[in-house]
């Protein structure tokens, strides 16, 4: 029946000392010998509710990504009643979000919503005035439930993703009544191509608010970084201080990142600190900028830090150069006589025209509102551009890039001479993509399109 | 009509009047659908008493004289690889072939082809009559004979006599009811210049079954000899293979006869538009429901009004008479206004008609009172096959014949039905939608009907089938031995490719790989996935030791093509069809399973689904009803081993 094993982030997305991860399915054991690694990397063997300590690998660089607890549940003696495992980890969203990703990286599919009470309805293990409630919730997925029972930001969702579901049936019609009937010359398929190539864009289009959508739901992601000894863990506490949220300081096992939920402006604000952007004598600046990209690519917003009394410095540039859309700050701006400082700054300003140089000093505290005037704007500038339909959901969003590589796909395979029938298969999974998003599905849609627009048969 | 022989007349046999007479299997009908009931149940060893009305023909091409195209070509192939005849009835009479679909795609292309109707009969009739334990008699079916329990002992002629039989195989075309329209003319008859049939209807709604009107139509028919050929486009006929697995792989040599094309144009329109109240369609007097993928000329030109344009085909219907069939002119205008309509249209300015086109309303049982083994489910014994089920075509029509004569002939001997399952053929699609959608209009094969097309090819229906077919007593030992040997082909063949390396410099520019990590080699078996690259380029650089058929080489390329896609295509098929492994016992009481709606378990009460998959797919049962019904499954089986409960 079901077969695959799932895995979601437990607790919910406000961020909390502790977070679970947790997973589901005949592999669910399995997923946890890949992902944790036990205390001094013995071997260990699961027990049903014995808890183990460890930590959870990154199977890229076989690095921790935070200090879990792992908790092994057997068939049918768990929530769902499948073979199930929980990981309680540090509460931040960013971990527990590399938590989940390593365990869809080892083979688990991200759970819908409701899905592990769904299985544990499906296995029996809730009784009938439970199953009720859950019936309603199985019943959203049509489209039509979901605009009632969810949220507006969800109907408008799946009123965007319908619509281009439509366009694609439409051209989807197109290629079939060529493949059907193909002696009757109307279908045209650069007509199709053409109505593909829009309906990608748009796909794209509603993938890329998942940058703002995660946002929405995990916070504004700012990155500190800069040359060792600027001050860079001084403006993050100066920062994370005034502003705390929620105390939940986690410190990175082996990454040297340091992240901190504030609130800014009435925005949560994810504050990442980074270890120096180190510079070894002899490395050639490559390595530099390769770093700052990486931790630019995880983050909203990066901030530059450099020092007040030198001014910006190669490694400095190979940072801006990575993070094109960073922010500058000159810290220790009271070590530093203000005309030295100024001339600093305009020089940078004037190198970096249409940047934000600002400067502060994290010790005495100046400039620093300065710095949350400029964050604070820039969160309002990306809200600018968002009319009203944005994806907040892991689900959606890699629906919709799973959607978008098909798309990518069948017109590659149409402008290359590839076959027409492989190329509607391709449309058919993105179809697919998006109808799993508002729960519908495909075939006889197809068909009665076919016949609506076209003048088919003999 | 053509004056040629009639065969319903010529095999008419006399009962003995001694014993009260008793078939295995008794088939209603004659037509494509009867003829493959019939055979099939006579190949299976059972008594088998074919029915054909007075004055019809057998294997009877009423509308044009096509046979094949995408997914009905298919549906030929995969009744040929069952041991059907239809195939090898093609291949004795085809007057006109050509590969179609070739530019779609491998898992489109199949075989048109266009026969001598008269010739097609012939054929037919002769595989009848060498058929052993199968008689043919000239005679009208009035009534089914049923039990106590529903079940069917025999059927009553309307002469008022009666035979008894096991099963009984109902293939009545557009014989009940029939009614054909003309412009206002209008006639009883199953076809033109037969007889309706009214009784058997009757009959079947007073078994309760329920009947539907459904409505088909065919085009004029003009003469050959009238027709400007400086004005229309001429096909001609292709070298291709054979349709059936039995007459080999070889090309053989193009049949004779061309077809041409044509169009119609404003002139034509104009001539409809000013005829419209003359239509039997648009006049309001036919009831019955038409085909959307088979629309009449009026509702062409009504539907599209903004296309100035229609494509006609010219083909002819026989191979020494002038009887030319205007494909794409179905229509019920008066006899008139056909005759204007068709001298718009270039190449036909100054055509005779030979006849009129009209149009036939019929009586149709709505399938999804059916089994998957075509039995009706309220009547053990029964079962309908053919345009009686709602489905247009020969070719759909000559599947069904075929799953109900074997299934027929599996009930007189106590076996459980075969079941065909629509992952793996055509005809499996075909039957599953029919008893699980149900229709609201004439039904038509249409490859994106099945989720598996990339699988479901012309060219491996003897690979997906036959097997079956020798499982259950219907292939040939010839057709055994065939596909034995081919599959022996293949497989030494894929080893052979997957030894052979290309050195890259050795290969077209537009071949090598360009990347620098690229091995110096590829082997012949990957080189086959490129689309540009044909099986014939390594053939002739590297020929296998013995001489092998050219199906071999294309079957390794198209495997070796479609295998990322057939892979990512059934993984969607797996998802769709996640519960085809969780049967529902027959007693099972929908109306007692919590959370499902009314509307719901009533179809679901009446359509009976076999597994939780095949109920998924009944048209308003909601996901949220499957996954009611998957708990209460699963708690009835918990109650069933309480052991296994934690």
């Amino acid at each position: 029946m079901q077969t695959d094993t799932i895995a979601a982030i437990g607790s919910g997305p406000a961020p909390g000392a502790i977070g679970i991860v947790r997973i589901s399915g005949p592999a669910s054991h399995a997923v946890a010998r890949t992902i944790f690694r036990s205390r001094n990397a013995s071997p260990f063997r699961l027990a049903q509710g014995r808890i183990r300590y460890g930590a959870i690998i990154d199977s890229s660089d076989q690095t921790a990504i935070d200090e879990a607890l792992l908790l092994p549940f057997f068939a049918p003696r768990s929530y769902t009643g499948e073979d199930m495992v929980e990981f309680s980890c540090h509460g931040s969203p960013y971990i527990l979000a590399r938590v989940l990703r390593a365990a869809l990286d080892a083979g688990c599919r991200a759970a819908e919503p409701g899905e592990f009470t769904y299985r544990a309805y499906l296995s029996g293990r809730l009784d009938l005035a439970q199953a009720e409630a859950v019936a309603d919730l199985i019943a959203t997925r049509s489209a039509a439930a979901l605009h009632s029972a969810m949220d507006l930001r969800s109907g408008l969702l799946s009123q965007a993703v319908d619509g281009i579901r439509d366009r694609l049936l439409s051209a989807l019609a197109t290629l079939e009544a060529s493949i059907e009937f193909s002696d009757d010359t109307l279908a045209d398929s650069d007509q199709a191509t053409a109505a593909i190539g829009e309906a990608l864009a748009k796909v794209r289009e509603l993938e890329r608010t998942y940058r703002l959508g995660r946002i929405v739901r995990d916070g504004y992601r700012v990155a500190i970084i800069g040359r060792p000894n600027v001050g860079k863990s001084s403006l993050f506490n100066a920062l994370a201080g005034r502003n705390r949220a929620l105390v939940t300081p986690i410190p990175g096992t082996t990454r040297d990142v340091i992240e901190e939920t504030i609130t800014l402006g009435g925005f949560a604000v994810t504050l990442i600190d980074t270890a120096g952007i180190r510079h070894a004598r002899g490395i050639v600046e490559a390595a530099g900028i390769v770093e700052a990209r990486n931790v630019a690519a995880g983050a909203n917003l990066v901030i530059v830090v450099g020092d007040a009394r030198i001014g910006l410095r190669a490694t400095d540039e190979a940072s801006l150069t990575a993070a094109p859309a960073a922010l500058i700050v000159l810290n220790k701006s009271d070590l530093v006589a203000p005309d030295r400082m100024e001339r600093h700054r305009t020089k940078a300003a004037a190198l970096y025209v249409g940047r934000d140089v600002l400067c502060a000093s994290a010790k005495t505290g100046s400039g620093l509102s300065s710095i949350e005037t400029a964050l604070v704007n820039r969160m309002q500038g990306e809200q600018m551009f968002v009319d009203g339909t944005i994806v907040t959901n892991e689900r959606h969003a890699s629906e919709l890039s799973r959607a978008g590589e098909h798309l990518r796909r069948a017109i590659e395979g149409l402008s290359s001479g590839q076959e027409v029938v492989q190329a509607a298969f391709d449309v058919r999974e993105a179809t697919d993509a998006l109808g799993s998003i508002t729960g519908v599905t495909t075939t006889e849609d197809i068909i009665r399109t076919i016949f609506s627009r076209f003048c088919v048969g003999k | 009509m053509n004056p040629s022989h009639n065969y319903g007349d010529t095999r008419l046999h006399e009962p003995q009047d001694t014993m009260p007479e008793a078939f295995d299997v008794i088939v209603v009908g004659a037509g494509h659908a009867g003829c493959e009931a019939a055979l099939a149940a006579a190949r299976l060893g059972r008594e088998v008493l074919v029915l054909t009305l007075p004055g019809t023909r057998i294997a009877h091409m009423a509308c044009n004289c096509s046979i094949g195209g995408p997914a009905k070509g298919h549906l030929v192939r995969e009744i040929d690889a069952l041991g059907g005849s239809m195939g090898r009835a093609v291949d004795e009479t085809v007057t006109h072939i050509r590969y179609v679909g070739t530019s779609k795609g491998h898992a489109i292309r199949t075989l048109r082809a266009q026969v001598d109707k008269d010739e097609y009969s012939e054929a037919m009739a002769r595989i009848l009559t060498l058929a052993e334990r199968l008689t043919v008699r000239t005679a009208e079916a009035a009534a089914p004979l049923t039990g106590a329990d529903g079940e069917v002992l025999g059927v009553r002629l309307s002469d008022g006599s009666e035979i008894r039989c096991t099963a009984l195989v109902l293939t009545t075309g557009t014989y009940l009811n029939g009614l054909l329209h003309c412009g206002d003319e209008q006639t009883p008859g199953g076809c033109f210049d037969a007889p309706a049939v009214a009784s058997l209807s009757r009959a079947l709604a007073d078994l309760g079954l329920q009947l539907g009107r459904f409505k088909t139509g065919t085009t004029p028919r003009v003469d050959r000899d009238s027709i400007d050929w400086s004005e229309v486009t001429r096909i001609d006929s292709e070298e291709t293979e054979p349709f059936s697995y039995l007459n080999g792989r070889l090309n053989r040599p193009a049949p004779a006869l061309p077809c041409w094309q044509t169009r119609t144009n404003r002139a034509t329109h104009d001539v409809i538009v000013r005829n419209l109240h003359r239509s039997a369609l648009y006049g309001g007097r036919i009831e019955g429901i038409g085909p959307r993928y088979c629309p009449s000329i009026e509702d062409k030109v009504v539907r599209f009004a903004e296309r100035d344009s229609h494509p006609i085909f010219l083909e002819l219907e026989y191979r020494d008479h002038p009887s030319v069939y205007v494909q794409g002119m179905s229509t019920s205008m008066p006899a008139d206004v056909q005759i204007e309509m068709l001298r718009t249209i270039p190449g036909l300015r100054d055509v005779r008609m030979l006849r009129p086109g009209y149009a036939v309303e019929y009586d149709m049982v709505f399938p999804d009172q059916l089994r998957p083994s075509l039995e009706v489910r309220t009547l053990p014994g029964l079962f309908l096959a053919g345009q009686i089920n709602g489905t247009s075509g020969y070719e759909e029509a000559a599947a069904q014949g075929l799953v109900a004569g074997i299934n027929a002939a599996r009930r007189c001997r106590g076996l459980p039905a075969v079941i065909f399952d629509r992952k793996e053929s055509y005809i499996g699609v075909l039957i599953d939608d029919l008893v699980t959608r149900g229709l609201e209009e004439p039904y038509r094969m249409l490859t994106a009907r099945a989720e598996r097309r990339l699988s479901l090819r012309h060219d491996n229906a003897d690979r997906r089938l036959t097997p079956l077919a020798v499982d259950i007593g219907m292939a040939e030992p010839e057709r055994a031995r065939r596909l034995e040997r081919k599959l022996q082909a293949i497989d030494r063949e894929r080893t052979r490719l997957s030894r052979i390396v290309f050195y890259q410099r050795d290969l077209p520019e537009a071949w090598r790989r360009t990347d620098p990590a690229a091995p110096e080699g590829i082997r012949a078996i990957d080189l086959l996935r490129r689309p540009d690259v044909r099986y014939e380029w390594i053939r002739e650089r590297n020929p296998p030791p013995e001489d092998i058929d050219s199906d071999v080489g294309e079957a390794l390329a198209i495997d070796a093509r479609y295998e990322g896609y057939v892979a990512r295509q059934d993984q969607r098929t797996a998802r769709l069809f996640a519960h085809a492994n969780t049967p529902i016992p027959s007693e099972i009481d929908y109306g007692a399973i919590y959370g499902i709606s009314r509307a719901s378990a009533d179809r679901l009460t009446r359509l009976r689904p076999l597994d939780v998959a095949q109920a998924s797919r009944i048209p308003g049962v909601t996901p949220a009803d499957v996954q009611m019904l998957m708990i209460h499954l699963r708690r009835a089986t918990a109650a069933r081993h309480p052991e296994s409960e934690p």
